[in-house]
């Protein structure tokens, strides 16, 4: 089984290590600037790493409450540091952190920390699991930063799911964000209804339960379209109309994304070739070095290049669920923390790109340009390998 | 184990959700979007295609194309220091320097400078990448075709109207009469195009990203006319201010000259514009299709042939021409006021006696001459390939009654009709056609001016002998004892015509003539009208023998 896992740890390696020099070279194909600084991101990022490396997990188990409420004070503080409508980073020296991405890394510490507190997980540990959550999403969503924030709650819902919760306490869970989702039609609503019921009535739940279950369907589907229309921001809204019709909507941001998909649609099959796309190039393409970096390096390599990369990330994701067999509660909570932040990253960047989801400026993990989630992979990636170390 | 599964069921869907995804955009859509990609950065300019030539039929070049120099700037290019330099140099292109300050990322400075200037600009290009020539194909006439010009017509740029309708760009050329505007898709020809690349912001990355798409030229043009003989033609109307002359061959409709004076010159329309819509004698008008002449005697072999129609004469009808007829309380003249005598139909013609036609026409009847008019199924436009020809006007009885009211006009108006004077008026090219018919024995090719074409004929269905009564009476003008035209008659060639003499209430009379050679086998047809020249003997019959002398010369 470890060699099973050592083999699986090496080839996660490998393919971070690929993925950050693809990165790096359609870096370096679209600005000088945008490589060396990466470089200079990366050498901070391998060192953190490596400095986690040395940190046995039981001293960061002690230490966990103290780094995330640290995280949190950074929250708070860079809400007050910048007077820009959108606040997330805290400038310091040569480059901005942004705390919301650390939060992450935090995050999973702690909720893996309170699910190791007891052999069996009580619908209590789950509460106070959601609740830090909560804490941390609220303070990103003031920044504001809907996408973020929402990943808290997926790394939230990927270890609570994974260490086995009770279900009735997974359910109610569960049912919130797809009330919320299903509410865009009232049919939907109707059938997400009926199938709880059904659902609950054969897994003999006490009726009280199933009416408990069934008011948190009404009252979340009910009040989704009020907290859409008043509690959004408009840029909020205009990315997601963007998205709907971007044809449409001649707007900025849907600009951006027909940009996007004409920069992607004409790369083909084996794509214009590195430093040859014309509309990365010409500046065509919008955040070709961040949100698009996708986009981009798929302009010029093609499809060939984003089915390959597509490859590499699916088996990051199986690999780190391998890891996760045969461990301990609180090893087996970090790996799922890292496999759903990976996982959710991915999945919401690569959307962005091909247009099936709004821009929600998620970065791709090792690729777009940027500090902060750098760092952060690094150090998940060390903390792999400390995992299997502290196992053997 | 369970719950990865269902991980691993979330990445799975996931990733191929994706992968399906990049295989619609990359693979599927490729094409679509690669073409947008092309149109967000790459700029076509324009190069005009060059019109087709247009040649006479025996090759002559009558128009042409030569290449004319379009100075622009492409400000993003420009050294600093060499700006100074710049605005000396368009100094002497006459250019404002001013110009410089506009702002676009490729400003035209000036169009139509010769070759010897815009070498300069050449000679220094290593020097200022900024400033690039570009030739522009433009239309080249020539001033000594400048009796063509109604024939070959113009070009000049398109307007809004032309733009929407032949799917054009502003400052396209267009062909805006005769030839030109007639077979503009032809002569067009197809427009390429250069590219520069740009980036998001409008700035010019790049003067040659990909092979410019070359224009192609209009096709050439040969017309059927011969320049020489019109030439001849505009030496044989020096004498006269105005009037008209059609050569054409009735077989194959080829028009062998098409003569309108005054004319314009094609190579003169924008510089003259002005003048020639000012000047009272219309040069821009074209007399042979859009002259509307009353045809005067030209007429009676029409006349003659509606008789013959009727039933009510004959190849034989006898009338007595005493110098004028009596109707009503009015006396009537013929033009010999010493009288023809006694006068079958074919005298009649020969010596185009207004009296016999006279009583023709009474004979008929008015209503009755009318609506046999109105049977021939005459067309009222001959359907020359040439844009404004004029309708020629039959009047038929509902013309008379909407003139004159139901009773307002009296049988005696048959009697002007006969002679071709009061309510018809024809054009010259249509008395060609017609001419042509009745010469061909009952039908006659369309007339045309594009070359190895065949549009179709124009048939009148009368019984053969009728139009042999009226060709023989024609061929009498010449060479009968007391023919109209009999002073013309040449042992060399036979021919046969009719004289006309218009009334024309602003002057002198109208002369014309119309004829055709050989009278056997006829291959020519020419109608000449001169304005205020008097008789038609007088004027319009000697250019028409003029013409078949030379005609039969050069064959």
């Amino acid at each position: 089984m470890r060699k099973n896992k050592q083999f699986y740890l090496i080839g996660i390696l490998i393919i971070a290590i690929i993925i950050t020099l693809v990165g790096l070279l359609e870096l370096s194909a679209i600005k000088d600037i945008f490589f060396w600084g990466q470089i200079q991101r990366l050498i901070l990022a391998i060192v953190a790493g490596m400095l986690f490396y040395l940190l046995p997990f039981k001293n960061l188990k002690l230490l966990s409450y103290v780094f995330h409420v640290l995280i949190l004070i950074l929250l708070v503080v860079v809400l007050f540091s910048s007077h820009e409508d959108v606040k997330r980073w805290i400038p310091i020296g040569f480059f901005n952190i942004q705390p919301s991405e650390f939060a992450k890394l935090s995050l999973i510490l702690v909720i893996s920390r309170i699910y190791a507190e007891r052999e069996k997980i009580k619908n209590s540990q789950v509460l106070k699991a959601l609740l830090v959550t909560m804490l941390t999403a609220a303070l990103v969503l003031i920044e504001p930063d809907l996408a973020t924030s929402v990943t808290y709650f997926f790394i939230f819902f990927a270890i609570t799911y994974g260490v086995g919760a009770p279900r009735e306490i997974l359910i109610p869970l569960i049912l919130v964000p797809l009330s919320a989702l299903f509410s865009i039609h009232p049919l939907l609503i109707v059938i997400l209804f009926v199938g709880t019921f059904v659902y609950l009535k054969l897994r003999n739940f006490s009726p009280f339960i199933i009416l408990i279950n069934l008011f948190l369907i009404l009252t979340v589907s009910l009040s989704t379209p009020i907290i859409w229309k008043k509690g959004l921001k408009e840029y909020q809204k205009q990315r997601l109309t963007a998205f709907l019709a971007p044809e449409k909507y001649k707007n900025r941001e849907a600009w951006q994304i027909y940009q996007a998909q004409i920069a992607l649609g004409s790369g083909g099959l084996t794509g214009k070739g590195l430093g040859k796309g014309t509309q990365k190039g010409l500046a065509f393409l919008p955040a070709a070095h961040t949100d698009f970096i996708f986009t981009s390096f798929g302009e010029e390599f093609g499809f060939l290049g984003t089915s390959f990369l597509l490859l590499l990330y699916s088996l990051f994701l199986v690999f780190i669920l391998k890891l996760t067999q045969r461990t301990g509660r609180y090893h087996k909570g970090i790996l799922l923390g890292i496999w759903g932040y990976f996982f959710y990253h991915y999945a919401l960047n690569m959307a962005a790109n091909v247009s099936l989801f709004p821009v929600a400026g998620i970065p791709l993990p090792f690729m777009t340009f940027g500090g902060s989630h750098i760092i952060v992979e690094f150090i998940m990636l060390s903390m792999l390998f400390r995992i299997l170390k502290e196992e053997a | 184990m369970n719950k990865n599964k269902i991980f691993n069921i979330g990445i799975w869907l996931v990733f191929t959700i994706l992968f399906l995804r990049l295989f619609q955009v990359q693979i599927l859509k490729h094409k679509y979007y690669y073409e947008l990609s092309l149109k967000n950065y790459l700029k076509p300019l324009k190069l005009h295609a060059p019109r087709g030539d247009i040649y006479d039929r025996k090759g002559k070049l009558l128009a042409h194309w030569e290449p004319v120099f379009r100075v622009s700037l492409i400000p993003d290019l420009i050294p600093p220091e060499g700006l100074k330099k710049l605005k000396e140099i368009l100094g002497r292109l006459d250019v404002d320097p001013e110009t410089l300050k506009i702002k676009s990322n490729y400003i035209t400075i000036k169009t139509g400078i010769p070759f010897h200037k815009a070498l300069i600009i050449e000679e220094n290009y290593e020097e200022f990448p900024s400033v690039v020539v570009d030739a522009d194909p433009s239309r080249v006439y020539y001033p000594q075709f400048n009796y063509l010009s109604h024939i070959i017509g113009y070009v000049g740029e398109a307007s809004q109207e032309e733009i929407e309708k032949f799917n054009l760009s502003p400052g396209d050329v267009v062909g805006k009469s005769g030839v030109e505007a007639v077979y503009d898709t032809i002569l067009r020809g197809r427009d390429g195009y250069r590219f520069i690349a740009m980036d998001s912001k409008g700035a010019i990355v790049d003067l040659n990203p990909r092979p410019p798409i070359p224009p192609v030229k209009g096709k050439s043009l040969r017309l059927t006319i011969d320049s020489d003989l019109t030439h001849y033609i505009d030496s044989l109307f020096l004498p006269y201010k105005k009037g008209a002359c059609v050569v054409y061959n009735p077989i194959t409709g080829d028009i062998y000259s098409l003569y309108s004076k005054p004319y314009f010159g094609s190579s003169l329309i924008k510089l003259r514009w002005e003048d020639y819509l000012k000047d009272p004698s219309s040069p821009l008008i074209n007399r042979t299709i859009q002259g509307l002449y009353p045809p005067g005697s030209v007429f009676k072999p029409i006349s003659a042939l509606i008789g013959l129609a009727s039933g009510k004469i004959e190849r034989n009808t006898v009338f007595y021409c005493p110098g004028s007829y009596r109707f009503g309380r009015r006396v009537w003249k013929c033009w010999k006021s010493s009288g023809h005598g006694s006068l079958d139909l074919i005298q009649a013609i020969a010596q185009s006696c207004d009296v016999y036609f006279y009583q023709l026409g009474l004979t008929v009847g008015l209503e009755n001459f009318l609506n046999i008019l109105k049977d021939f199924r005459l067309p009222i436009k001959t359907g020359i390939d040439l844009p404004g020809e004029y309708q020629v006007l039959l009047p038929d009885v509902d013309y008379y009654r909407k003139k004159y009211g139901d009773y307002g006009f009296t049988e005696g108006y048959v009697m002007n009709l006969a002679i071709g004077q009061g309510e018809v008026l024809l054009t010259p090219i249509w008395i060609a056609v017609v001419t042509g018919i009745i010469a061909n024995r009952g039908v006659s090719a369309i007339p045309h001016l594009l070359a190895d074409h065949n549009p179709g004929y124009i048939k009148w269905d009368l019984p053969r002998e009728d139009f042999e009564i009226v060709r023989e009476g024609m061929l009498q003008v010449i060479e009968g004892e007391h023919g109209t035209a009999s002073f013309l008659y040449s042992p060399q060639f036979s021919f046969a015509g009719k004289t006309g003499t218009a009334q024309n209430p602003h002057g002198k009379d109208h002369s014309l003539f119309t004829c055709f050679s050989p009278y056997d086998n006829p291959q020519i047809v020419i109608t000449v009208v001169v304005e205020n020249a008097g008789h038609g003997s007088e004027a319009a019959a000697p250019i028409a023998a003029k013409i078949l002398e030379r005609w039969y010369e050069k064959k």
